[in-house]
C-alpha cells in the first residue's frame, strides 16, 4: 500500500510525463452496456485514450445488482481503481471511511470549476470535496398520457386529481393508475417511493438533528396515502422497482413516480410510447422532487490520481455534457443550457431541468441526521412499510412499532 | 480384514499422508486459512471499507449480538426454515422414491424428469420461481385461484407469512432429487424376503412401510437428513435472489444476516461475529446429532 | 371385484398419480421455455397457457447484445476443469481414507466434516485477499479451484465409500501378481469404482457450472465472466426484461441439463452402489 502511495505521489509530481507511460487505467462501472448511457461513456474513454496514447482504459463492467457489494469487497482487498462512478448512497459511507481522494485541487486546475451541479455539496465535508455529480436527475411525475386521456383526465397537480386520475385510469381502461415499488426485497426502491411521499407531504423519518419522526402526523397520513393505492387495486401489488418501469413502457401503468432514464427504457422497450410519456411536477404539497444520481470519485490509494482528474475532464467537457442532456435525457452534472431544438424535440425537458432547479429534496436517500448508516435505517423502515402494505399491521399500529425500532436502534451506535 | 491389510503395509504409512497432501493444501487454502481469518476478524470493529483499520475490541461483539433482536429473529428464521425446507425435500424425496421403486410404464423418462430440477443453475431456478410467483401475473396465483384456493392473487414474495413457504417450495423443488436418488439407492438395498416376511404375517402396505421400510431406510436417513440441514443452514444465493431476507426479515437466515451485515451495512467484523456463531451452532448441532444417533444404535 | 382387478385398478391410479407429480415438477421448466417464446406482453392476466404466437425474438436479442459466446467457453472451461481437478484429488484423497487408518486420515475425516460446516459468508472476503496475492484473482483457472474446494469435503467422502465396498483382496491379489500398491489402486481398483468416479464427476461439473457466488467475487474483466454473472448483467439498473431473463435462463441451463441426461443413467447406479453405505 505504502509503494502504491509513493508511486501514486511521484506520478503527481511528475505530472504530465506519467501520461508517455503505457499502463492500463482501471474504470469500474454498471454503465458501460446500458445502452445509450453504455454508448456515451465508451465514447468519452475512446476520447480519453485518443488524448492519452499510451493508456488503455479497463472497463469492468460490474451488474449494478451487485455493484456495490463487489466494488467495496475490491477496496476492503486492496484492491483499488484509478476513478469511478458511485451511487449517491454510497457517497456518505466512503467518505466516512476516508478512503476517497479530496478533489479540490483537480477541481481548480481544472475548467470546470464553475459549472458543477450545486448538489456537489452534498460530497462535501469539513471543506473538501470528496466527489462531484455525474448525473442529478430528480424523481417525479411521468405520466402515460394516452391512458389519461382515455380515462377522460388530465395530468394531476395535486392530492386529489392524482387520486381521482388513478381511479379513473382504472375505471375506464382496466389498467392501473399509479404503479409503485412495493416488494421489500430491494429495500432502497420501497424507501425511496416512502420519501416521495412523506417528503411531498412536508415531512421526513428523521429529522436533521436525529430525532426520529416516524409515527408523526403527516407521516401516518403519508403511509396511509400509499396503502389507499394498494386496498383499492389502484396499484400492482408486490411488484419492484424494475417491473414496475417494464409495465410502465408496455403502458399497463399510467403514473409513476420516477427519473427521466424510464423514457430510455421506454424507448427501448415500446418506442411508440416515447410521444405519450410526459414528465411533471410532483403532485404531492410541496412537490419536492427526490434526487438520487449517481457521483465521480477518486479514492486515495487510486495508482493514477491526475489521470483520474484528466479523465474527469473528458467526462466533464462542455460538449459532451450538452449530449448527455441532449441524447440521454438526463441532467449531467454540469450546469447545461439545453438547445432550442431539443426544448422543442422534447417537451418535458424544459419542465425537468425546472423541476431540477426549484424542488430537489431527499439527496442521496438519506435520512437526515443518518446518512453514513442510511442503509441499515433504510431497511428497518421497509421492514415496517412491509408489515402495514401486507396489511399485518394498520398504519397506526406499524408506524408506533418502527418508531420503537428505528428509536432503539439509535442507542446502538 | 482391512486392520489386517493396513497393519501389514504399516511401512507404508507415508502413503496416505503423501494421498492426502492435494487434498489438505486446497481445502486448507481455500476453506481454513480464510475462515480462520474470518473468525478473528468477529472480535475487530472493522468496516469493510478501511478493512485493515480495525480495531481489537475483544468480545464486544458478541455483546451486542446477544441484544440483537435482529440476530434472535434471525435465528428462529434459520431453524424454521431448516426444518421446513429439509422435512418438505424428504417427503417428496421419498414419495417420489416410492413411486420410481416400483415397476412402472415409461419409468425412465419419469424418472429423467424427476432428477432434472438438480441440473438447473440456483440463479435459474429463482427467476423462473419469482417470475411463476410474480404477484400480478404470476401463473402460480393463476392456478390456486382457478382452483378455488385463492380468493385473489397473493404477493408471495412481498408478504411476511407467505415469502417463507414459497422459499421452501423453490428449495425443495430444486433440492429433492439428491434425496430422491439417495432414497432410490436406499430402497433398493432392502431385501425383498423382509416384505414378503412381512405380508406372510399380514402386514398392510402402511405397516410393511413403518415397520420394513422406514427401518430399512434408517442409515440413509442419517446421512440425508444431515446434509440436507447443513446446506439450508448455509444457503446464501437462492435466498439472496429470491427475497434478499425480507420482507420484513421474514427469510433472514443467519447467512443471509451474514451477508447484509457485511456488504450492505458494512460492518464485517459484527459480521464474522454472527457467521461465527452459525459456525458454532453447526458444529454443537453436528456433534450432537452423531452423538445422538451414536447412542441409539448403540442401544438398537 | 377379484384382487386382480384391484391390483391393476391400484397400479393405474399410482401410475396417473406418478405423471401429475411428474407434470408439477417440470411445469417450471415449461413454464420458462413459454415466457421465452411469448410474441405479445408478458404482462397479461390470466396468463397465456400456450403462447398465443411464438418468437425468437428475446434469444436474437440476447446473442446479439450480449457476448453470451464467451460466457459459455469460459463456464465450460471451469466446469469441466473443476471437474478433472476436483475428481484427481479426491480419488486420491478418499483411496487413503478407505483403506488406511492412521493419525493423517482420522484428522482428515474431522477436516472434511468440519469443512462441511463453513458459512461462505465468512470466507468471501479473506478469500479475496488471497486471491489477489496469489495472481489467483480473475483468472478462470483460480475459479475453477475455489469451486473443486467447495466439493472436494463431499467428493472425497463420496469417493471413500464407493472404495469401500470394493474388497481388499482385489488389491492384494494385484500386488501378488507384481503390482506396486499405487499400481494396483490406480489399475486395478479406480476402475472398478468407475460409477462413482461418474458421480464425483457429474457433481463437480455441475457446481462449477452453476456457482454464482464465488465467481461474482473472483472474476472482474468481462471477458473472464461466466454465464451465472452474465445471466445477471441482462437486469440493467432501469428495467427487467422477463422474456430476455427466460431467454438467457434456457441458454443457460440447457448444457447442464444436457449434460445430466447424459450422465443419468450412471448418476442412478453410482449413487445406488455408493451413498448407502453413508
Amino acid at each position: 500500500m505504502k509503494a502504491l502511495m509513493t508511486a501514486a505521489a511521484l506520478a503527481l509530481i511528475a505530472g504530465t510525463a506519467s501520461a508517455q507511460d503505457s499502463y492500463t487505467f482501471r474504470m469500474p462501472s454498471w454503465m458501460w452496456e446500458e445502452g445509450i448511457v453504455g454508448d456515451w461513456n465508451k465514447d468519452r474513454v475512446a476520447a480519453f485514450e485518443a488524448a492519452n496514447p499510451g493508456i488503455t482504459v479497463d472497463k469492468t463492467l460490474i451488474p449494478n445488482t451487485h455493484y456495490e457489494q463487489t466494488l467495496i469487497t475490491q477496496i476492503a482487498a486492496g484492491d483499488v481503481p484509478d476513478f469511478m462512478p458511485v451511487f449517491t448512497n454510497m457517497l456518505a459511507p466512503m467518505i466516512d471511511a476516508g478512503i476517497l481522494a479530496p478533489m479540490d485541487e483537480c477541481i481548480e486546475s481544472s475548467g470546470f470549476a464553475d459549472r458543477i451541479l450545486p448538489s456537489v455539496s452534498f460530497a462535501q465535508v469539513d471543506g473538501a470535496t470528496y466527489g462531484v455529480p455525474l448525473t442529478m436527475s430528480p424523481q417525479s411525475l411521468l405520466a402515460n398520457t394516452q391512458l389519461l386521456e382515455e380515462a377522460g383526465v388530465g395530468i394531476p397537480t395535486n392530492l386529489d386529481e392524482f387520486y381521482a386520475a388513478a381511479k379513473a385510469v382504472k375505471d375506464k381502461t382496466g389498467e392501473f393508475g399509479y404503479g409503485f415499488p412495493n416488494d421489500t426485497a430491494s429495500a432502497i426502491h420501497v424507501y425511496i417511493n416512502s420519501m416521495h411521499w412523506l417528503i411531498g407531504m412536508g415531512s421526513d423519518w428523521s429529522q436533521p438533528d436525529g430525532t426520529i419522526t416516524a409515527n408523526d402526523e403527516s407521516a401516518i397520513a403519508a403511509v396511509s396515502w400509499i396503502k389507499r393505492f394498494l386496498d383499492e387495486g389502484l396499484s400492482p401489488k408486490g411488484l419492484g422497482s424494475k417491473t414496475v418501469r417494464q409495465m410502465f413502457a408496455d403502458g399497463k401503468v399510467a403514473m409513476l413516480f420516477d427519473g427521466p432514464w424510464v423514457v430510455s427504457t421506454v424507448k427501448t422497450i415500446n418506442p411508440d410510447l416515447v410521444p405519450h410519456v410526459t414528465f411533471e411536477v410532483m403532485p404531492t404539497p410541496t412537490h419536492a422532487a427526490i434526487t438520487g444520481g449517481a457521483f465521480y470519485v477518486i479514492p486515495k490509494d487510486s495508482p493514477h490520481p491526475d489521470d483520474a482528474c484528466r479523465m474527469l475532464n473528458v467526462f466533464y467537457d462542455p460538449e459532451a455534457q450538452q449530449r448527455y442532456l441532449e441524447d440521454l435525457v438526463q441532467i449531467p452534472g454540469t450546469i447545461v443550457e439545453p438547445s432550442e431544438a431539443f426544448l422543442e424535440e422534447v417537451p418535458y425537458a424544459g419542465k425537468m431541468a425546472e423541476i431540477a432547479a426549484k424542488y430537489p429534496g431527499g439527496i442521496g436517500y438519506a435520512p437526515p441526521g443518518y446518512e453514513i448508516q442510511a442503509a441499515e435505517f433504510r431497511q428497518i423502515v421497509v421492514d415496517g412499510l412491509s408489515r402495514i402494505y401486507s396489511g399485518e399491521m394498520s398504519v397506526q399500529e406499524g408506524l408506533d412499532a418502527l418508531q420503537r425500532q428505528l428509536e432503539n436502534w439509535t442507542k446502538t451506535l | 480384514m482391512r486392520r489386517v491389510f493396513a497393519r501389514r503395509f504399516r511401512h507404508l504409512e507415508l502413503l496416505p499422508i503423501w494421498l492426502l497432501t492435494p487434498a489438505a493444501i486446497v481445502m486448507s487454502v481455500i476453506l481454513i486459512w480464510p475462515i480462520a481469518q474470518g473468525i478473528l476478524l468477529g472480535f475487530f470493529n472493522t468496516r469493510i471499507l478501511n478493512y485493515n483499520a480495525g480495531r481489537y475490541i475483544g468480545l464486544a461483539n458478541y455483546e451486542v449480538l446477544l441484544s440483537d433482536p435482529f440476530f434472535w429473529n434471525s435465528l428462529k428464521v434459520t431453524v424454521y426454515y431448516g426444518i421446513a425446507s429439509m422435512s418438505c425435500t424428504y417427503v417428496l424425496g421419498l414419495s417420489f422414491a416410492l413411486l420410481l421403486n416400483r415397476s412402472l410404464p415409461l419409468r425412465g423418462i419419469v424418472r429423467t424428469i424427476f432428477i432434472l430440477p438438480w441440473a438447473v443453475p440456483e440463479v435459474v431456478a429463482v427467476l423462473i420461481f419469482i417470475w411463476m410467483l410474480d404477484a400480478q401475473y404470476g401463473v402460480v396465483n393463476y392456478f390456486l385461484v382457478e382452483a378455488g384456493f385463492l380468493d385473489a392473487p397473493a404477493a408471495w414474495l412481498a408478504q411476511a407469512d407467505l415469502a417463507m413457504p414459497a422459499l421452501v417450495l423453490i428449495t425443495s423443488w430444486h433440492q429433492f432429487p439428491l434425496a430422491l436418488l439417495i432414497l432410490l439407492a436406499g430402497l433398493q438395498t432392502i431385501p425383498r424376503e423382509e416384505y414378503e416376511a412381512a405380508m406372510v404375517d399380514g402386514a398392510g402396505a402402511f405397516s410393511r412401510f413403518i415397520h420394513v421400510t422406514l427401518p430399512g431406510l434408517r442409515s440413509v436417513n442419517v446421512i440425508l437428513i444431515l446434509i440436507l440441514i447443513l446446506n439450508s443452514f448455509r444457503r446464501v444465493t437462492m435466498i439472496y435472489a429470491m427475497t434478499g431476507g425480507g420482507p420484513a426479515r421474514a427469510t433472514e437466515t443467519l447467512s443471509i444476516l451474514t451477508y447484509n451485515t457485511a456488504f450492505t451495512y458494512q460492518k464485517i467484523g459484527y459480521a464474522a461475529a454472527i457467521g461465527t456463531v452459525l459456525l458454532l451452532i453447526l458444529l454443537a448441532f453436528s456433534l450432537v446429532y452423531f452423538f445422538t444417533i451414536i447412542h441409539v444404535r448403540r442401544d438398537a | 371385484m377379484n384382487p386382480r382387478t384391484v391390483t391393476m385398478l391400484i397400479s393405474a391410479s399410482l401410475f396417473v398419480l406418478t405423471l401429475a407429480c411428474a407434470a408439477i415438477v417440470f411445469f417450471p421448466y415449461y413454464w420458462m421455455i413459454v415466457s421465452s417464446l411469448e410474441a405479445t406482453s408478458l404482462f397479461e392476466w390470466p396468463p397465456r397457457l400456450v403462447p398465443s404466437s411464438i418468437t425468437m425474438d428475446a434469444y436474437v436479442r440476447i446473442f446479439t447484445e450480449r457476448d453470451v459466446f464467451t460466457w459459455f467457453k469460459n463456464t465450460a472451461f471451469v466446469a469441466s476443469t473443476t471437474s478433472i481437478f476436483c475428481t484427481l484429488v479426491a480419488i486420491n484423497g478418499g483411496y487413503a481414507l478407505s483403506r488406511f487408518r492412521t493419525g493423517s486420515t482420522t484428522a482428515f475425516s474431522i477436516f472434511i466434516l468440519f469443512s462441511q460446516l463453513l458459512p461462505a459468508t465468512l470466507i468471501v472476503v479473506p478469500l479475496y485477499v488471497i486471491f489477489r496475492q496469489t495472481g489467483l484473482y480473475n483468472s478462470l483457472i483460480g475459479l475453477a479451484i475455489a469451486d473443486a474446494a467447495f466439493v472436494l469435503p463431499l467428493a472425497t467422502w463420496l469417493m471413500k465409500g464407493f472404495f469401500d465396498r470394493i474388497p481388499v483382496e482385489v488389491e492384494e491379489q494385484a500386488m501378488v501378481d507384481g503390482c506396486t500398491r499405487l499400481g494396483a489402486f490406480y489399475r486395478i481398483v479406480l476402475p472398478l469404482a468407475l460409477p462413482g468416479l461418474v458421480v464425483v464427476v457429474a457433481m463437480s461439473f455441475i457446481t462449477g457450472w452453476d456457482e454464482f457466488f464465488l465467481a461474482r467475487t473472483l472474476i472482474s474483466s468481462q471477458s473472464n465472466w461466466v454465464f451465472s454473472v452474465g445471466l445477471t448483467s441482462f437486469e440493467t439498473q432501469y428495467a427487467i426484461a422477463w422474456d430476455e431473463m427466460m431467454a438467457a435462463a434456457v441458454v443457460f441451463a440447457l448444457p447442464a441439463v444436457l449434460f445430466f441426461l447424459f450422465v443419468q443413467r450412471y448418476l442412478v447406479s453410482g449413487l445406488t452402489s455408493g451413498a448407502v453405505k453413508g
